[in-house]
């Protein structure tokens, strides 16, 4: 399980790190800090050149590239952040638009269109925003392109996929052309986070007049020209953008093809500069090509975890999803049916995550012995399952193969049936399903999954899981903004889910993003932006 | 050799039930299937109060006739409604996509054509080691995959000798060289499966031509074989080759969704395969009454030009 940071960055040095992580990660311990003078010093001096952590070594030792070749695994739905609901069109909007804060590679929070921000009691967070910011149609930014940009996100009528993350949220008050207060309707701890993660500002003029989606206007490195459904989106440089130096490419096009073998010979023959994903077969030839760089981390990516419908027999029997959890080896799964990349499932966030707390007991392999005794007190005996496979991708129906092997060793008999997504969705919602593998987008906070995934009530929570202990332990930690307290909250639910098994993490997808190794800047960021700005060439 | 009109208005007049029809089959098969649009479309995230409002927006909440005619209507003033994504006119999606798809047609077909015609008439003329070795391209092109040929090119000529980019498209206006390119390989993957049909029919119709008792005839003439074979042969050949070349060009603008994704080619057939497992529907529905469409106008141009080659057609007797 050893993923090293292959970070391109020699000697980033910022001094500044240590001290940001400490103060930011999570987001709440920003709250409680903050009253210090001497941390108040700190945040306006990130915020005194606007690029936080980026002035580093690395960015004097990149130059200009004129065109930067980009392959994204997926068709972007619609370039509106506040309507699209798919990854692959964040990887491009994230591009056009800013949000007022974002993440950096470490997971501390960078300013970008705020320049500062506090909590000024705990439910209200004002931030500072930068005054010399114009959108790519001239127009100036100011705070009521925030306020209308969460009041779009929150209206019934745009029907955003990202409403739910920000319900706490009440009202955005604009206090001063350069300043707004987020009001919250309780405390909220990773307010920060989600801010971080889906905060893209929108103009109300850019929308109204020229439609959303399609030609997107906003503040960020690149300026939109033109989208060839299936083939690809072209941005250029915005050459008034408000971060220094950046972006070093003066013309980004992103190429849609899905993930293959035929992308990395693109890479090498010159065709593509850079692509989001490499396919696992293929990681071994790169890892060893000298004219090929590889940057990979553990910390951030894609949970991927089983899914049990707790609600139905036969899975509604815990000693049998106990049994099931004893018997899985998922360092097999994970070099079989992974092809040995990414991290071993074992929680919701990867091992280089903050949040990441090492006390899974199923971590340390099988146990049969212990699977076997739960198989005797759950009572069952000739136990079948169905395994929904969804078709999209090939790891499911791989998974299922492999645990299927894996359960003859208790007895058990796994079907694996292939679905194809639309109707693994609705079957899914329906909860007619018995044991299926599930992933969760933006997974940073734990709040993001629990809260979603496992709480009783939720709209998402397909499990059926109802555990009012687990819910009390889930909501406090939402409002709790001593970071080391909500830590210790979630290692607590953390146990109820591993007793209860509701779910159980098998695999964990890191990142991969490939490119020749003239090409530099490139990281992974726990929020999964792209950040392809900060790419350029290193000759 | 006169157009014949009556058999052409006749043929023409018939296409609009046809299309009628298959609007109808298209229509009830996506919205039987199962998997919801709006579920589809907002994944993971969905809540209830989302997939309702995405539904009302995509009038799914109404009754399945209704939606019917609202979209017919539409059709038959020629808008072909909205992508359900990002609100994109249909026509535009799919208009954005034909060029590549008649590209990558008309290449594959001039490959098709450019081996197979020679190869088939040189198996009729020359039987023997010729004809066998034909026989064998021909089993060889009908039964090998297009895509296995597909990425056996792009291995060969992409990744061992460099020589052609592995997958992209660029439009032949921008970079015309650029643009073939890119064609090279899929032409080939695509047209020499289809030679070998082409191949196949044409030994068979010329062969079963010179057998014939007015071949007899001309050469106790003292015709020249050449001329027997190009002047005479081919003429009374041309119907069966005609009708076969226009099945597999009508197929080939249906967009042959497999090289297209291979070679990253943003045709027809990825514009269907993609929007079919969005559950983009008025994509999918426009999508195949354009091939549909394409495919019957196609079949009635081969259909004219086999009667303008042989009256007999036209006027009801045997090719």
């Amino acid at each position: 399980m050893d993923l090293n940071v292959e970070d391109v960055r020699a000697g980033a040095g910022d001094r500044r790190i240590s001290r940001r992580t400490l103060l930011t990660r999570g987001g709440a311990l920003a709250g409680t800090l903050v009253s210090s003078s001497a941390l108040a010093g700190l945040l306006s001096a990130c915020g005194a050149d606007g690029t936080g952590a980026r002035t580093d070594g690395a960015a004097r030792s990149l130059t200009r590239i004129a065109r930067l070749s980009a392959a994204i695994t997926g068709e972007p739905d619609l370039l509106d952040p506040q309507k699209s609901s798919l990854y692959a069109a964040s990887q491009v909007y994230d591009h056009v638009f800013s949000k007022l804060l974002t993440m950096d590679a470490r997971g501390g929070f960078v300013p970008r269109l705020a320049t500062r921000w506090r909590l000024e009691d705990e439910r209200t967070w004002v931030f500072d925003l930068r005054d010399d910011v114009t959108f790519h149609n001239g127009e100036r930014f100011t705070a009521d392109d925030v306020r209308y940009t969460f009041e779009r996100l929150l209206a019934k009528s745009t029907a955003s996929s990202y409403a739910q993350n920000f319900a706490t949220l009440d009202e955005v008050e604009v206090l001063a052309p350069d300043r707004v207060a987020f009001h919250l309707s309780e405390p909220f701890a990773p307010f920060l986070t989600v801010l971080a993660n889906n905060g893209q500002i929108v103009k109300r003029k850019a929308i109204e007049q020229r439609g959303s989606g399609r030609r997107p206007v906003g503040t960020g490195p690149f300026v939109f020209v033109e989208w060839a459904r299936g083939d690809h989106i072209r941005l250029r440089r915005n050459p008034d953008y408000f971060e220094r130096r950046v972006p070093y490419a003066d013309e980004l096009t992103f190429r849609i093809q899905p993930s293959s073998p035929q992308r990395v010979e693109a890479v090498r023959a010159g065709e593509l500069d850079w692509i989001d994903a490499v396919p696992p077969e293929s990681l071994v030839s790169v890892r060893d090509d000298p004219a090929l760089r590889l940057v990979t981390a553990n910390t951030g990516g894609l949970p991927q975890f089983l899914m049990f419908n707790t609600t139905r027999p036969p899975l509604d029997n815990t000693a049998l999803r106990q049994a099931i959890a004893w018997t899985i080896d998922r360092e097999q799964i994970r070099k079989v049916a992974f092809l040995g990349a990414g991290e071993t499932g074992s929680e919701e966030v990867p091992t280089g995550s903050p949040w990441y707390d090492g006390r899974d007991p199923y971590r340390r392999g099988p146990d049969l012995e212990r699977a076997r005794e739960l198989m005797r007190r759950s009572g069952l005996r000739d136990v079948r399952i169905t395994f929904s496979a969804w078709t999209a991708a090939p790891y499911p129906a791989k998974v299922g193969e492999v645990m299927r092997e894996q359960l003859k060793q208790i007895g058990v008999e796994l079907e694996v049936r292939r679905v194809e997504i639309s109707v693994w969705l609705e079957e899914l919602f329906a909860k007619k399903y018995e044991l299926t593998i599930g992933f969760n987008e933006r997974t940073i906070d734990p709040d993001n999954f629990y809260s979603l995934i496992l709480r009783s009530g939720s709209a998402q929570n397909v499990t059926g899981y109802e555990n009012r202990e687990f819910d009390r332990l889930i909501d406090r930690a939402r409002a709790e903004q001593d970071e080391a307290r909500r830590r210790e909250l979630y290692a607590q639910a953390r146990q109820r889910v591993f007793a209860d098994v509701p779910v159980l993490f098998v695999h964990y997808d890191t990142m991969h993003y490939l490119m020749r190794s003239e090409i530099g800047g490139s990281e992974v960021r726990p929020n999964l932006e792209l950040g392809l700005q900060y790419v350029g060439s290193l000759q | 050799m006169r157009i014949p009109w009556l058999f052409l208005l006749r043929r023409l007049v018939l296409t609009i039930p046809v299309l009628g029809a298959m609007s109808v089959v298209v229509f009830l098969v996506l919205h039987l299937v199962p998997g919801d649009p709006a579920r589809t479309m907002l994944g993971l995230r969905a809540t209830p109060e989302l997939v309702e409002e995405v539904r009302a927006s995509m009038r799914l909440d109404e009754s399945l006739p209704s939606q019917y005619l609202h979209w017919i209507e539409g059709v038959v003033q020629g808008d072909l409604g909205r992508d359900h994504l990002a609100g994109q006119p249909v026509g535009e999606i799919i208009g954005g996509a034909l060029p590549v798809t008649f590209e990558l047609a008309f290449l594959s077909m001039l490959v098709a054509l450019g081996v197979g015609l020679p190869a088939g008439i040189l198996a009729a003329r020359r039987p023997g080691r010729v004809r066998r070795a034909t026989e064998g391209f021909v089993i060889l092109g009908t039964s090998i995959p297009d895509f296995w040929l597909g990425i056996m090119l792009i291995t060969l000529f992409s990744t061992a000798l460099a020589l052609l980019p592995p997958s992209g498209y660029v439009p032949f206006a921008d970079d015309p060289i650029g643009n073939l390119r890119y064609f090279v390989m899929p032409a080939l993957a695509l047209g020499l499966g289809q030679a070998a049909f082409i191949a196949r029919t044409t030994r068979a119709a010329v062969e079963d031509v010179l057998r014939a008792p007015f071949v007899l005839f001309l050469r106790a003439k003292g015709v020249p074989e050449p001329v027997i074979l190009w002047r005479h042969a081919l003429r009374n050949a041309a119907p069966q080759i005609v009708t076969v070349v226009g099945i597999l060009t009508g197929v080939l603008l249906g967009g042959a969704i497999v090289i297209e994704t291979i070679f990253g080619l943003p045709g027809l057939g990825r514009v269907l395969i993609t929007a079919i497992e969005q559950r983009n529907y008025t994509v999918v529905q426009g999508a195949v009454l354009v091939i549909a469409a394409t495919f019957i106008t196609v079949n009635l141009v081969t259909d004219v030009l086999v009667a303008w080659l042989d009256p007999r057609v036209a006027d009801g007797g045997a090719a």
